[in-house]
């Protein structure tokens, strides 16, 4: 046996080696970004924004990474930045993520393009201060997204003879005569956060503004305990019994597949939701109801994505990201993108009429700052999200489950730090 | 002699990564990983320490403690349903039953199945709306309820069953290799003094397998600990937080709720509750072994 003989396993030791260094180093002009823009719509409307940044003379260097919440994105884009490898911008959600990256002076000041873009006067003021920290800009917003919708089955509601709710007194008797009619009402997922967007539903439309700015930024004990909140948990509970027990083995699409197909009254759920009905073939207000509200409470509960450029020395690099900001910022862009996307743009300073009837009623909704509420993405950790999703997991599932027991464990999440 | 100094320099240098891997990607990242759950660590690994903080935190939190009560159930339940199926069937395996080699290929078959593969074939069979219920409600007796997968407290159970189904059939073939090694002699010898079978198989075949029984323990308590796939594919840790597992809670904290000091503090519990308890049982068990053969 002289397979392992000295020459042949250093030889072999030598080319892992050179292979290891092989490859490295970004080039000048291209810029690479990453992002989990990966499903059908999602996917066209990046191909807008790289066609975009093409036509304007850089390289678009595509690295989309699948994977729900963008979470495989995110650690891939953060060992890239740590490991000296940055790529020229990745996708973060609004928030408190972005407070991490520019501690570590990860993240670039492109305060000098969003005051040459005029941004602060375009952008929802809420949104306009996620992305700047100590007066300095570091993100770049490009969608807005409704996070708490309904979504009704017309033919549905008309097979049972009942209508979309108009107010919360016709909420659950609207329900009732779906599941009279052999409909399950609502179409429930089995994952914590499709319960939590029920939630939020819920805390906007039937708590009100409010009390979800009380709650969420003020994480205020009374709010919690008065009897407008003790309302919304005792609702939550009650529509328990108006989902079925399919519901823990369905995905978010597959409880809007059941709507898209008549099976089920409604969803609560974002507006990537409109995605699906109009994959489908569905009609907006033909086929399906959409309504961010239900009753005399109006609000719009948002959330959006934006980008981080990344901090560098590298002139080529630092001209490609000057290119990819001021692209993703353009008024063209802005529609275009949003218009395949099924969100609406971040600037108010576009032309609106091609959107659809649901994004025209979170247009129109948005254009009242009154309405205007951030989601709790803006005002709380990952963490606190994830500990208050345990709890509405866990009482979702307990049919035992006390409104007192569940307030309490509630504020616990709420503060985590 | 010179052709075998450069045989042994070859090896030398073959052995060198896998030392450096081994130290490397094992060793060195369990320090790191102890490290880390002793700082401020979120998002980005910082090196602010705050001494045991992670992990007052860490017992305080309510998942954490359900979590860890799941784990127990779901090991000890796993393990005592394989090892009996296990011994069950080998024995019957081991009676010259006609068409053995099918029948033994059947029972290995679930184990060629990764997890996620068997989570969402049990999530199907389970599934009230799709599966078995619907089954038998079609079938005309509308009573029956087969309801573990969509209820809080029996979740756990439905989690059992699609385990012991992947894994009966590994410890099956393990038993088996162990009664064939048996000495056909004692069989004779327990004939002639006319001993029930069932005793044979309690009193003297048992404990002769014992190193097979340790192996099967412990290969099982390794995928017990490992638990994660199987939880995701099949309930994603619900209904509510009823099926979730620590290392489903581990790569939660790690990933979604970007809390890396909480998630390696958690690691470092899970890996003292190895060292503690498993460690001076294998040692005890192989150790043991060795010295009886010796002797």
């Amino acid at each position: 046996m002289t397979i392992f003989d000295a020459r042949s396993v250093t030889r072999l030791f030598a080319a892992v080696l050179l292979a290891g260094t092989a490859t490295s180093a970004l080039a000048g002009e291209k810029a690479e970004v990453i992002h989990w823009w990966t499903s059908g719509s999602e996917a066209a409307a990046v191909k807008v924004l790289a066609d975009a940044y093409n036509k304007a003379g850089g390289e678009w260097v595509d690295n989309a990474i699948a994977g729900g919440n963008g979470n495989n994105a995110k650690s891939i884009g953060i060992n890239r930045i740590v490991g000296g490898n940055p790529p020229a911008a990745m996708q973060i959600i609004p928030g408190k993520e972005l407070d991490e990256f520019v501690a570590n002076g990860y993240v670039r000041d492109i305060s000098a393009l969003a005051a040459a873009g005029n941004w602060k006067a375009a952008i929802p003021s809420l949104f306009w201060d996620s992305i700047t920290r100590d007066g300095k800009v570091y993100g770049v917003p490009i969608d807005l997204h409704g996070q708490t919708w309904s979504w009704w089955s017309i033919p549905a509601l008309k097979k049972a003879g009942a209508d979309i709710p108009k107010s919360w007194d016709e909420f659950f008797p609207t329900l009732d005569k779906l599941k009279a009619a052999g409909i399950i009402p609502v179409a429930v997922s089995r994952d914590a956060w499709t319960i939590d967007s029920m939630w939020r539903f819920l805390m906007i439309s039937k708590g009100g503004t409010d009390l979800f700015k009380k709650v969420y930024i003020d994480r205020d004990s009374a709010a919690m305990h008065s009897p407008a909140f003790k309302g919304v948990v005792e609702t939550l509970f009650k529509m328990r019994d108006y989902s079925d027990p399919g519901a823990s083995a369905r995905n978010w699409n597959d409880s809007t597949a059941l709507v898209i197909k008549d099976g089920a009254g409604v969803q609560f759920m974002g507006d990537w939701a409109k995605g699906e009905f109009i994959n489908a073939g569905k009609k907006p207000m033909v086929d399906f109801a959409c309504t961010p509200t239900i009753g005399a409470n109006k609000g719009y509960v948002f959330g959006g994505d934006m980008f981080i450029v990344t901090a560098t020395k590298d002139p080529a690099l630092l001209k490609a990201e000057d290119l990819l900001v001021n692209t993703i910022m353009s008024k063209d862009v802005q529609v275009a993108f949003n218009l395949v996307k099924g969100s609406i743009p971040v600037r108010n300073d576009v032309d609106m009429s091609k959107v659809d009837p649901c994004g025209q009623i979170g247009l129109k909704m948005m254009a009242d700052p009154a309405n205007q509420v951030g989601d709790r993405d803006f005002y709380l950790s990952p963490d606190a999200i994830g500990a208050i999703q345990d709890v509405l997991g866990a009482a979702w599932a307990d049919k035992n489950a006390s409104v007192d027991g569940f307030i309490g464990k509630f504020e616990a999440a709420i503060s985590t730090q | 002699m010179a052709r075998k100094q450069k045989r042994s320099w070859g090896a030398l240098l073959t052995i060198i990564p896998f030392w450096v891997l081994i130290l490397g990607a094992y060793v060195g990242t369990m320090i790191w990983t102890v490290f880390i759950s002793l700082t401020s660590s979120r998002m980005l690994p910082s090196t602010t320490f705050v001494g045991l903080t992670q992990y007052r935190r860490l017992f305080a939190t309510d998942r954490w403690n359900i979590a860890v009560h799941n784990i127990v159930i779901y090991g000890a339940l796993l393990m005592t349903l394989c090892l009996v199926i296990g011994f069950l069937m080998a024995v019957m395996l081991d009676s010259r039953i006609r068409a053995e080699d099918t029948v033994r290929t059947i029972v290995l078959y679930p184990y060629a199945m990764s997890f996620i593969v068997t989570g969402l074939i049990w999530q199907w069979i389970m599934n009230p709306t799709v599966g078995i219920e619907k089954a038998v409600h079609d079938f005309g007796r509308t009573g029956f309820s087969f309801d573990w997968l969509v209820t809080s407290d029996k979740a756990i159970y439905a989690l059992v069953l699609a385990g012991v189904w992947q894994a009966s059939g590994l410890i099956t073939a393990l038993m088996l290799a162990g009664l064939r090694g048996i000495d056909q002699e004692i069989w004779k010898a327990a004939r002639v003094d006319g001993i029930p079978t069932w005793r044979v198989y309690v009193s003297i075949v048992l404990p002769m397998m014992r190193p097979t029984v340790v192996t099967a323990v412990v290969l099982m308590s390794l995928s017990v600990i490992k638990a994660y796939d199987l939880v995701v594919a099949l309930t994603g840790g619900g209904p509510g937080l009823s099926t979730d597992v620590p290392a489903k809670f581990i790569m939660d904290f790690f990933f979604e709720r970007t809390n890396i000091g909480l998630a390696t503090a958690a690691c470092t519990v899970l890996l003292a509750f190895v060292l503690v308890f498993f460690t001076p049982w294998f040692y005890f068990e192989y150790f043991r072994e060795k010295k009886g053969n010796r002797s």
